[in-house]
This record gives structure tokens, sequence and C-alpha cells, in this order.
């Protein structure tokens, strides 16, 4: 016959087991880190292409000394009528949002100037000022750097006239945004520009690849 | 008294034996793909393109085709429901290297999107797998990327759809 003891114990294991059951189950079911890419995604992603380029300050920038981290990158200039003002208020949007979650450490915005010519460091900080991009990293250098690394994230560029021509000329170019993920390989990409996309879609698939351990 | 007390543990038991049981079984069959939806993707579609040269009334071009014998210049439409994670075989049965590429806009030289982002050069008889999942609505384009080919027929439209 068992004893009155041996039961209590039985029952306290069980209750413990059923306790840990409960919550590890509830964390899964309703996980604080988003498990579906919103983004288009290569399930083998291959190394980002590596580039130095001059940032918003004049400062060198080198894509590769921020490998560990999530990186965001995209391409505009600051002359653009339509896509361009679209894609720098998602990228404000999205380090709010990652400001707001304590992620903002943990990834890196990068834009690159489709137009160097007329973006230099002094024209990118004002755009950084317009859109508050205060955390991102405007880029720009000169025309052979600048076009090698189009060449590399397959960003078609090409001048082209507009109406306005208090703008001179127009840049019509790829509008698209990587994720690099913590291996520094290009993983999602999103095309176009908002409405296509949202600051949301982006944080979304950043904090999945924020939350998935970097591979030694 | 004691007796009683007893079969209120048992019952007691018996009741968190089966929540316990009841956990271990929702993470055996239910929650398992789940857990490992975010890091390890199954493809749900998967597609075997063939690519070559064929001769048309117009000349050699090149194409990709569901079979060896059905390849077509440009190539078929690929069509895909949003959410799909698409595993491309891609089968070179031409004579000369081709690759398969996922393209935001076909380019003859300068494809738009990752051109390095592509299965690489395909030897005859060779074949490569690239694997995507495509999450957003919309257009996208494929195409060999060797300088050329693609000028020659040897690209085709990707759809997808919510």
């Amino acid at each position: 016959m068992v004893s009155e003891k041996k039961l209590y114990t039985i029952l306290a294991v069980l209750i413990v087991t059923a306790g840990l059951g409960v919550f590890f189950l509830y964390n899964n079911l309703f996980p604080s880190v988003p498990t579906q890419f919103r983004g288009n995604r290569y399930i083998n992603p291959l190394t980002a292409p590596d580039f130095e380029l001059i940032d918003q300050y004049g400062r060198p920038f080198k894509l590769s000394d921020f490998k560990g981290k999530v990186i965001a990158i995209t391409f505009i200039y600051t002359h653009c009528p339509d896509i361009c003002p679209a894609i720098s208020a998602g990228f404000h949007q999205l380090m709010g949002l990652l400001e707001d979650k304590g992620l903002d450490d943990d990834v890196v915005l990068v834009m690159v100037s489709v137009d160097p010519e007329r973006d230099t460091p002094e024209r990118l900080r004002e755009w950084m000022e317009l859109y508050g991009l205060e955390k991102a990293y405007l880029l720009t250098g000169d025309i052979d750097s600048v076009s090698k690394v189009w060449k590399a994230y397959g960003v078609l560029v090409e001048k082209i006239e507009v109406d306005d021509p208090s703008l001179g000329y127009g840049v019509a170019h790829t509008g698209i945004v990587y994720l690099i993920n913590k291996n520094f390989e290009v993983e999602v990409f999103f095309l176009g520009a908002p409405p296509q996309w949202s600051a949301e879609d982006l944080f979304n698939d950043i904090q999945i690849l924020v939350a998935r351990p970097t591979e030694s | 008294m004691a007796a009683t007390m007893k079969q209120t543990l048992i019952i007691l038991i018996a009741i968190a034996l089966a929540i316990n049981i009841a956990i271990v079984a929702v993470l055996l069959f239910d929650l398992q793909p789940r857990l490992g939806a975010a890091v390890n993707l199954e493809p749900t579609v998967e597609v075997t393109l063939y690519g070559g040269e064929i001769i048309t009334d117009e000349g050699i071009k090149y194409g990709y085709g569901f079979s060896p014998d059905e390849i077509m210049a440009p190539g078929p439409n690929l069509e895909f429901k949003q959410g799909d994670v698409v595993r491309f075989l891609f089968k070179n049965v031409g004579e000369v290297p081709h690759t398969f590429a996922v393209v935001l806009k076909v380019d003859p030289v300068n494809p738009d999107l990752l051109d390095n982002y592509d299965t690489g050069n395909v030897l005859p008889d060779d074949e490569a797998v690239l694997v995507v999942q495509f999450n957003q609505v919309g257009t996208l384009q494929y195409q060999c990327t060797v300088p050329g080919h693609s000028s020659l027929g040897m690209w085709g439209n990707i759809t997808i759809t919510p």
C-alpha cells in the first residue's frame, strides 16, 4: 500500500511539471518574437557584398564592421520626388519601433545614395535632419565606389529627364530594402517602397533575425 | 477519513497526470512545426525548370521549360501564392552553361536583384537548387544571368498572388 506521503510527493511533482509545461506552451503559442517573415526570403542566403563608403559626416564606413548585427540597407537620393521620401519616412518610423523595443543597438540602418554627384555628405546630413534619421548611415562616395555597390546589390540606376527643371535631372532606380542577418548574409528583401511594405513589416522580420543566434 | 483523503489524492494525481500527458501530446503532434517555423522552412512548392537552346523560325533562342521538350523563349509564367517556399531545381539540358536567378527586372548584363544571388553557372547536364520564400504580393522575373542570354529569350515572369 502506497503511503499518503508518497502520494503527496507524486502530486507535487506532477503539478510542477504541468506548470512548467503550461508555461512552455504559452511562450511558444504566443511568442514574443514573430515567427513568420513578411519580406521575401532566401532560404539558402549568400554572404553580403562588402563595401567602403563615406557617411553623412564624411567619416569612412565599412559594412563588414557591423558583422554580427542585423543590417537594413536601401538605396535613395535626396532630389527624389517620389519613393525616397516614402522609404526615408519608413526608416524613421522603423527606428522608433526599434528604440521602443530596445533593439536599436542590434540593428544598423544603411541608406546608399544613387546620386553621389549631388548627394554630398552635407546634403545627406540635411536629409537626415529632415527625416529624423540621426541613427542611420547615409552613404555616398566617388561614382566608381558607389556604382560598385549598386551593381553588387543588383540596383539599377539610370539618369532620366524630369518635368520640373528645378530638380535638374531625376534618377530612376530600384526600390528595395535588404535585410542582412547576423552572419552577414543577405536573407530578406522587400520590393519597392511604402505602401508596398511598412515599417512594421521590416520590424517584424528584423525581430526574427535579431532573436536568432549567430552561427559560429 | 484517511481512506477518503487518499482517494482525493489519487483523483488529483490522475488529473495532474492527464494534464501532463496532454501537454506532451500537444508538444509532440501539434507544436513542432510551429516551433521550427522560424528556423527551418521546408519547401511547400517544388518547381523543376529545364534550360537550354532551341531552334526556332527566328534562329537559335535560349529559354526555359517544364520539360526538356517544352523549352520556350521567353520561359513559362510561374505563379505562386503569398507565403510559398519554392524550391527551384534548375537542370541545364543545353550545350552551354546557363544560370537561373530570381530578379526584380530582367537585364541582359546587369540583372536587377543581387546579381550574385543565382544558381551560378550550371554546366550542361548539370543541375542546381535555389530556394526562395515569396511573402510579398507582386511580380518578379527570372532569367539566366550569363550576359546576353536573357536577350535571346532566357527569362520569364513570376506572379505572386494573395
